[in-house]
């Protein structure tokens, strides 16, 4: 079953210069948490707003947990659950307030409502200080109860907007965590442009650039696809790196990709004639070698390779 | 609907904004009798010393029913302005209103209940003042009519619920409190200027206040404002559901 659907969605900002979307497709199925990648600015909040009934599209369509995405529609809200990208709360509730008043908002019954706000405290580690004003909490802590209420009337998907870019590793870690067990009873569709986050966690993976989607696959596949050896030199400066950079050049060594500081990067796997003629030449050179390694493509290399072929 | 207006009514608590409007009312509740009773005595005091001989009548209940007026359309409605101009903009500016409108929340609820909980708390403010002002003028004066008291604070209770009215209205329009408060001053200084006008003056709502002032006095009261004032209302409520329909979070 498909849990969200995108034909040809688009936005374009008033004013008509900023296309903000443009043409946006997707198929996400149930129970998948679907990472939702690409830079500053591509469109990711444009596309999540658009989803959630909070505004409006220029172009195209959308469902989401079978309902059709129209601006306000109070059947569409019913089915999701949204955490904002700084999730902002009632300061002066305490976290049981919050909880409670998001459950009776979806007419929960109040014996489901405190069931489900005790088991939602003790799955976000906030059972500890759920009687205190939500105002004393810690960006992880409202980070977790942000989530927590998204997840208050069991919905069929819910959808985070970059829900660990104000964290800290510890409280980075803790959201994901929570986050990773959540695809039992939702579909989950994350915002973010933290390459490793999604490669943590998720199932599937759509990139957006200016707008435009530029892929949309399973993780694993995406991975295997662009999966090739990475072949990294660190030499022990960067004028070093430049002298070899330049004898590459032109020379067919793999695949030359970037030297950054001192490390040269070539992709493919290179045959072990050319290896061996690499090292050579950095002894020829008098270069001095700092580290040799053959590593598997991580997803930043692949996002990098998406976006620039682009 | 239900659990908007009792978050409503709890954050107002919390806020402190309905414990400073209690606040605010009850003190000029009191500040009017015991102005209306001892000003005259005030006076005659200061230019005692310096040797000016000015006659005060003596003062009676109706005098500090009369201040009691000016006070709360004067000094009470500015207060009201001030602290129902964040009502709305505040829950934008902050975002809380984005975690509202993505559940299953009427937006038409959502103003309703704004609006209902101001006027509830301007009831509140103004029958605790009212009760302080009824209880210290009978206290100095010896003596208070009920029913006009009942009347003239009907009247006032109209008139501040027009000033919360345009107030929320402005509020819905703005990211900012500061923009709503400023035009929704304004706006009251133009419905003053308004019912200066020789022809359609007696329809402002500013002019309410006379009638109060015109219950004291045991006139006739006039329909007009009250006309307007209603026809206000459902201007002020339904324009600000309508534009609250249309935000969009761009």
């Amino acid at each position: 079953m498909t849990a969200i659907k995108c034909e040809n969605l688009g936005k374009i900002y008033k004013n008509g210069k900023v296309k903000a979307l443009e043409g946006l497709c997707l198929d996400i199925p149930e129970h998948c948490i679907f990472g939702f990648l690409g830079p500053n600015g591509a469109g990711k909040t444009t596309a999540i707003k658009i989803l959630c009934g909070l505004m409006k599209s220029s172009s195209g369509q959308a469902w989401v947990a079978g309902e059709a995405v129209s601006q306000n529609s109070l059947k569409l809200r019913s089915k999701i659950g949204y955490l904002s990208q700084e999730p902002r709360m009632y300061a002066w509730m305490t976290a049981i307030e919050l909880l409670d008043f998001v459950g009776k908002i979806y007419s929960m019954p109040t014996g489901e409502i405190h069931m489900r706000r005790d088991e939602l405290l003790d799955l976000s580690g906030l059972k500890q200080v759920a009687k205190r004003r939500i105002s004393t909490y810690s960006g992880g802590m409202i980070q977790r109860l942000g989530i927590a209420q998204a997840l208050m009337s069991k919905p069929k998907v819910i959808f985070l907007d970059e829900p660990t870019s104000s964290l800290d590793p510890i409280g980075r870690k803790e959201v994901l965590e929570f986050i990773a067990h959540l695809s039992d009873n939702t579909t989950v569709f994350l915002s973010t442009h933290i390459l490793e986050d999604v490669e943590r966690i998720c199932h599937k993976v759509g990139i957006l650039d200016k707008g435009h989607l530029l892929i949309e696959e399973d993780m694993l596949a995406l991975q295997k696809r662009y999966s090739s050896n990475i072949l990294e030199i660190e030499l022990d400066n960067p004028e070093q790196a430049l002298a070899l950079s330049s004898w590459c050049t032109g020379k067919q060594i793999g695949s030359y990709l970037k030297t950054a500081h001192s490390i040269l990067s070539f992709n493919g796997n290179i045959p072990a004639e050319e290896k061996r003629e690499l090292l050579r030449t950095i002894g020829e050179l008098g270069l001095d070698l700092m580290r040799y390694e053959s590593k598997q493509a991580s997803l930043e290399d692949v996002f990098v390779r998406i976006i620039e072929k682009k | 609907m239900k659990t908007l207006l009792i978050k409503e009514f709890k954050e107002q608590w919390r806020s402190k904004r309905l414990l400073s409007s209690l606040i605010v009312f009850s003190i000029f509740g009191i500040l009017s009798p015991l102005a209306a009773r001892f000003m005259p005595d005030f006076i005659a005091n200061m230019t005692k010393e310096q040797a000016i001989n000015i006659i005060v009548p003596e003062p009676v209940w109706t005098d500090a029913l009369l201040q009691y007026v000016k006070n709360i359309s004067q000094m009470c409605s500015f207060i009201l302005i001030i602290l129902t101009m964040g009502i709305i903009a505040k829950e934008k500016e902050s975002g809380t209103m984005i975690f509202l409108f993505v559940k299953p929340v009427k937006r038409s609820s959502f103003i309703l209940s704004k609006f209902m909980i101001q006027y509830l708390s301007a009831f509140i403010s103004l029958l605790i003042a009212s009760s302080f002002c009824f209880f210290y003028t009978y206290l100095f004066f010896e003596e208070a009519d009920i029913m006009i008291f009942l009347k003239i604070n009907a009247i006032l209770l109209l008139f501040v619920m027009f000033i919360q009215s345009l107030t929320l209205f402005y509020s819905t329009l703005f990211k900012s409190s500061i923009p709503a408060g400023l035009l929704a001053f304004f706006t009251w200084l133009i419905s003053g200027l308004w019912g200066q006008i020789k022809v359609i003056g007696p329809y402002s709502p500013s002019r309410l206040v006379k009638q109060s002032e015109q219950v004291i006095a045991g006139a006739t009261l006039q329909w007009e404002p009250f006309a307007t004032t209603f026809v206000l209302f459902a201007v002020l409520l339904g324009l600000s559901i309508w534009f609250c329909e249309k935000w969009d979070t761009e």
